[in-house]
């Protein structure tokens, strides 16, 4: 990071230019955030008066067995965007900017699934899965593999694994934002590695990659923070089945929100959602300093 | 030696085409399947749902057409993502910029901005439709775009400033010895300068917006302000789920979107290596 | 080896200039629609919020009744249609917007008598419908008295009712006689017993569905329950243990002749088993006899509507139907009287005979108002389940639709524990079940 030597400014600049972002942080997301600190300490059925209740919410998500698989999902889902996401779409896009043939096309390709919703990507993946009428265990069969054809959704081994398959299968967007920043890396370096002797992959560790490091890293928060968001894996492809077993964070607020009326049990588990995120930081720094 | 190389030449690059084959596959083949999907009827659908179909209609892509206005709400997921884009990447801008000076709460400020990266949007539900509903924005695409433009300003806000902070103070120096003000630093140094960044962050926010459904549903009522992502999940949920005319809604709105993207990828492209070969 | 970047400018801009023109021409296309709401300025609007939306028949037999509306209010009164095809967002939304103070003009939402929050709270801000229901005898006629009596505390009714729909077996005729079964079964042992001959044709009993709510096999459970403990089994809070244990472990078996994708099936997944001969019957409402009507080859021959079996010693009288919940129309309380006075009349033309006839014909969704049964735009199916439900000696109300909310959420993963290969016994059900269902609100 460049250093930059900072300069004196007038007040009233400071109101014009940073005066939006401010009224926006304040509206969207800081006075949310204190509502849901206010009312995560009470029991409140999303209208009528809210009863206080100090920490009950807090203890009941505790012991809660479903919450407590929400949390341990919810992490798995961001390790498994760091560490499995990330590289792939940065492998896809070190090898798509070496420009192979029809490489304009394949990157098209790979981007499309990005402008299709995540509902609508849940829903084919469910019909992808069902284990009477899906391709999976279609074209398990189809090859011989009979004995593999396996209930995903519906085991709670395999459930997991399975709504993750879309998050990581698509790599799209983040293999595009990667390409663009590989175009940015100076083409005279790499040539000069080359001359030097040093064949593809070496010139990718040792120059690409760094260079981009900081998109990577990038990347891997988008990543982190979506899996906090993110409920449609779970929700359309297993309901957070079998027996909540499959439930992450977001979902578990959805549901206790949505369907249970526990507004301020739902407001409780979104506290501690955001305690998550910073949590998580360090992992996602990993590719911070390459 | 020579043969050693060769041969890992070779494997390289089968492995890399097979690599790419894979993902090729997995990524496209359900969405094929959609789009293969959406001429069957229901029935066929179930029955056998990997199988050519008997008939190729074009009924669910008229039906779906004709029982909601898909063309409306392809245009407010359009307004919806362009102004809150356009918003977010305004304002954050501004935001950077204005952080590069010293002043007492630079640092405060900056984190404050960056908090919202990573908190959860669900429970925000209840303040925000308050929010809405007072500013008398409920049911309007101007409400839904503000909504969009507050919650990505994290994410813009970032990306935007780890993009600005690259420019050396020594040239927002010497634009000001040339006697350039505040605000002329800003439009003729920064902003083009960090034109890259910009564009980076509005392929995200864009697609985070154009995706973005919880917020879509609750802050929207009437196909005046419902975009995309409402109207094709009309098909599926409930009692009455037509997955084929969903999936034919799918389509439709895919191939504008694949198409606009195609042809402006190269102008994304060309504005981050334009300012890479200064 | 790097190639130009550059490259050629004129097709690239060409082609740039297409790609933004395409986008632009769709936009513009839509531009036909203006931007946001536009403010009526002359008759009053009035919002009708539900889940009718216009891709379904009763979606579309609202707007027409809409259309009518307006036309001979020309002027005076326009009522909107603003619909949400989720029913748990529509829900949502239609809370916090009664809680934020500002309720929808009317809207549709499911009464649930162990969970009052909504009448309750927004009380002071939905229409009380007791004076125009007194100062309209012959409207207050047309819905039951039970209904209304149900929908008021004290001297304020707070809602008015939609509708409140029965469910029936759909079987499939065909698949009834190839598996050699003779006739419906009228007993739930002569049911467990077609089962087994179904199963040695490959074909499963039940269609069933544990996602979202469990419809499909709820209901199957709440026939079950009544079955074991007759029509008082159960009711919101109040679930008797021995029945429950009973209905639970015949259900547990029931899945045993499920298809194989009924753990983790949607309603969809699960109707489509139905209609595909996966499963030949489904206990579901009158809003699938269309998809029924039309996916089945042959349907009036080939699918059958049966009332539930019943257990044969005399707990409850054959024919005793299960129902969706009451859904009821609120309505926000205004200040304006013309406002307030289009709404009662919108909702007065909703349920006049002509409407009623319509949306249980064309609609496919008959409404708990006195309807004229007239055969024509009937079809087969609908024609015997209309007949089935006037017959009913009792009407019950689906087990899962009048539990907390808090059972509500937790049952559908309640029921996947239970019939996933012991790791819930029926006992543990029904006491979990209990527990969550204790509280009423």
């Amino acid at each position: 990071m460049v250093k930059t030597r900072k300069r004196i400014v007038k007040t009233r600049q400071l109101v014009v230019y940073l005066g939006p972002s401010i009224a926006l942080a304040l509206a969207f997301i800081v006075f949310p955030l204190i509502f849901i600190i206010v009312m995560s300490f009470t029991q409140w059925a999303g209208l009528g008066p809210a009863r206080y209740i100090g920490i009950q919410n807090f203890d009941y998500l505790f012991h809660d067995p479903s919450f407590r698989a929400a949390v341990v999902n919810t992490l798995l889902w961001g390790g498994v965007g760091i560490f499995v996401q990330t590289p792939l779409c940065l492998i896809a896009a070190l090898v798509l900017s070496r420009r192979p043939f029809m490489w304009k096309f394949i990157r098209t390709l790979l981007f499309v699934p990005s402008v299709v919703s995540t509902t609508i990507l849940a829903l084919v993946w469910y019909f992808m899965f069902d284990p009477e009428i899906g391709l999976v265990n279609g074209t398990l069969t189809a090859v011989g593999l009979k004995s593999l054809a396996h209930s995903w959704l519906s085991d709670p081994s395999t459930a997991q694994g399975a709504i993750m398959v879309p998050f990581v299968i698509y790599i799209g967007f983040g293999m595009v934002l990667f390409l663009t920043q590989i175009s940015t890396v100076p083409k005279d370096i790499l040539e000069a590695a080359q001359l030097d002797g040093a064949n593809v992959w070496r010139q990718d560790l040792h120059i690409t990659i760094p260079s981009i490091r900081r998109a990577i890293a990038l990347w891997a928060l988008f990543l982190v923070g979506y899996v906090l968001r993110m409920f449609e894996y779970p929700y359309i492809m297993t309901d957070g089945g079998p027996i909540n077993r499959t439930m992450n964070v977001s979902l578990y607020i959805y549901d206790q929100m949505v369907t249970a009326d526990q507004y301020g049990l739902a407001m409780a588990a979104g506290v501690v959602t955001v305690l998550l995120g910073p949590s998580s930081w360090p992992a996602s720094c990993s590719y911070c300093d390459g | 030696m020579d043969r050693v190389v060769v041969t890992t030449q070779v494997v390289a690059r089968i492995g890399k085409w097979l690599f790419l084959g894979v993902l090729l596959v997995l990524s496209l083949v359900p969405l094929l399947w959609l789009v293969l999907s959406s001429f069957k009827t229901t029935p066929e659908l179930f029955r056998g749902p990997f199988t050519l179909p008997r008939h190729w209609s074009f009924a669910n892509f008229t039906g779906a057409l004709s029982t909601l206005p898909l063309v409306t709400y392809f245009r407010n997921s359009v307004v919806v993502s362009a102004a809150g884009t356009a918003a977010t990447i305004a304002i954050s801008t501004m935001a950077a910029y204005a952080l590069r000076h010293k002043f007492r709460l630079n640092g405060l400020t900056r984190n404050f901005l960056m908090a919202g990266l990573l908190v959860p949007f669900t429970p925000f539900m209840t303040p925000i439709f308050y929010i809405i509903e007072r500013l008398g924005l409920y049911n309007t695409v101007w409400g839904l775009a503000l909504v969009y433009a507050g919650m990505m300003l994290p994410v813009g806000f970032l990306i935007i400033k780890t993009y600005m902070d690259t420019i050396p103070e020594e040239t927002l120096e010497a634009a000001r010895i040339d006697g350039a003000s505040f605000h002329g630093v800003f439009f003729r140094v920064i902003v083009p300068l960090t034109a890259p960044g910009l564009a980076t962050a509005a392929i995200f926010l864009v697609i985070s917006d154009w995706n973005e459904l919880l917020f879509a549903n609750l802050l929207t009522a009437s196909p005046s302000a419902q975009t995309l992502q409402v109207g094709i999940t009309t098909f599926l949920t409930g009692y009455a789920s037509n997955y084929p005319q969903a999936f034919a809604g799918t389509a439709m709105a895919m191939a504008p979107t694949v198409l606009a993207y195609a042809l402006l990828s190269n102008r994304v492209i060309d504005s981050m290596t334009a300012s890479a070969l200064k | 080896m790097s190639r130009e970047i550059g490259g050629s400018m004129m097709p690239r801009k060409g082609k740039r200039r297409l790609g933004a023109g395409l986008v632009a021409a769709i936009a513009a296309a839509g531009t036909l629609v203006p931007l946001g709401q536009a403010a009526a300025a002359g008759p009053v609007t009035i919002n009708v919020v539900s889940n009718f939306t216009s891709n379904i028949a009763r979606g579309q037999v609202l707007e027409t009744l809409m259309k009518q509306f307006n036309a001979s209010h020309q002027g005076s009164i326009k009522v909107v249609s603003q619909t949400t095809s989720d029913w748990p967002s529509l829900q949502a939304k239609i809370r916090i917007e009664v809680g934020a103070g500002t309720p929808p003009d009317v809207f549709l939402y499911n009464f649930n008598p162990s969970d009052t929050t909504l009448e309750r709270y927004g009380a002071s801000k939905l229409i009380n419908w007791t004076p125009y229901l007194k100062a309209d005898p012959s409207w207050e006629a047309r819905f039951t008295k039970q209904d209304l009596q149900t929908l008021t505390t004290g001297t304020d009714t707070v809602a008015v009712p939609d509708d409140q729909s029965s469910t029936l077996i759909f079987y499939r005729k065909d698949i009834f006689k190839k598996a050699g079964i003779a006739s419906f079964p009228t007993t739930w042992a002569e049911l467990f017993a077609d089962a087994q001959k179904l199963h040695k044709i490959g074909v499963a009993a039940f269609a069933e569905q544990t996602d979202d709510d469990a419809w499909l096999s709820m209901n199957q459970l709440s026939y079950l329950d009544i079955s074991a403990g007759g029509t008082g089994a159960y009711y919101a809070t109040k679930l008797q243990k021995a029945p429950l244990i009973k209905a639970a472990t015949e259900l547990k078996e029931l899945f045993t002749y499920a298809p194989k994708d009924a753990v983790g099936a949607n309603y969809a997944v699960g109707s489509g088993d139905f209609t595909d001969g996966r499963a030949a019957m489904v206990i579901d409402g009158p809003w699938s006899i269309s998809s029924i009507a039309s996916d089945v080859p042959n349907a009036c021959t080939n699918v059958g509507v049966a009332v539930a079996p019943t257990s044969g010693s005399g707990t409850e009288k054959p024919g005793t139907i299960v129902t969706d919940a009451l859904t009821v129309w609120g309505a926000a309380k205004s200040s304006n009287a013309a406002e307030q006075k289009a709404v009662v009349a919108w909702m007065k033309f909703y349920t006049a005979p002509a409407s009623a006839a319509l949306m249980a014909t064309k609609g496919q969704f008959p409404l708990a108002v006195e309807t004229p049964t007239s055969s024509s735009g009937s079809n087969c199916l609908l024609k015997q389940f209309v007949n089935l439900t006037n017959k009913a000696p009792a009407k019950v109300v689906n087990i899962e639709r009048y539990m907390t909310p808090e059972a509500q959420a937790q049952l559908p993963s309640l029921v996947e524990a239970l019939v996933t290969g012991g790791s819930s016994s029926p006992q543990q059900f029904v006491s979990s079940l209990q527990q969550l269902n204790s509280t009423s609100s």
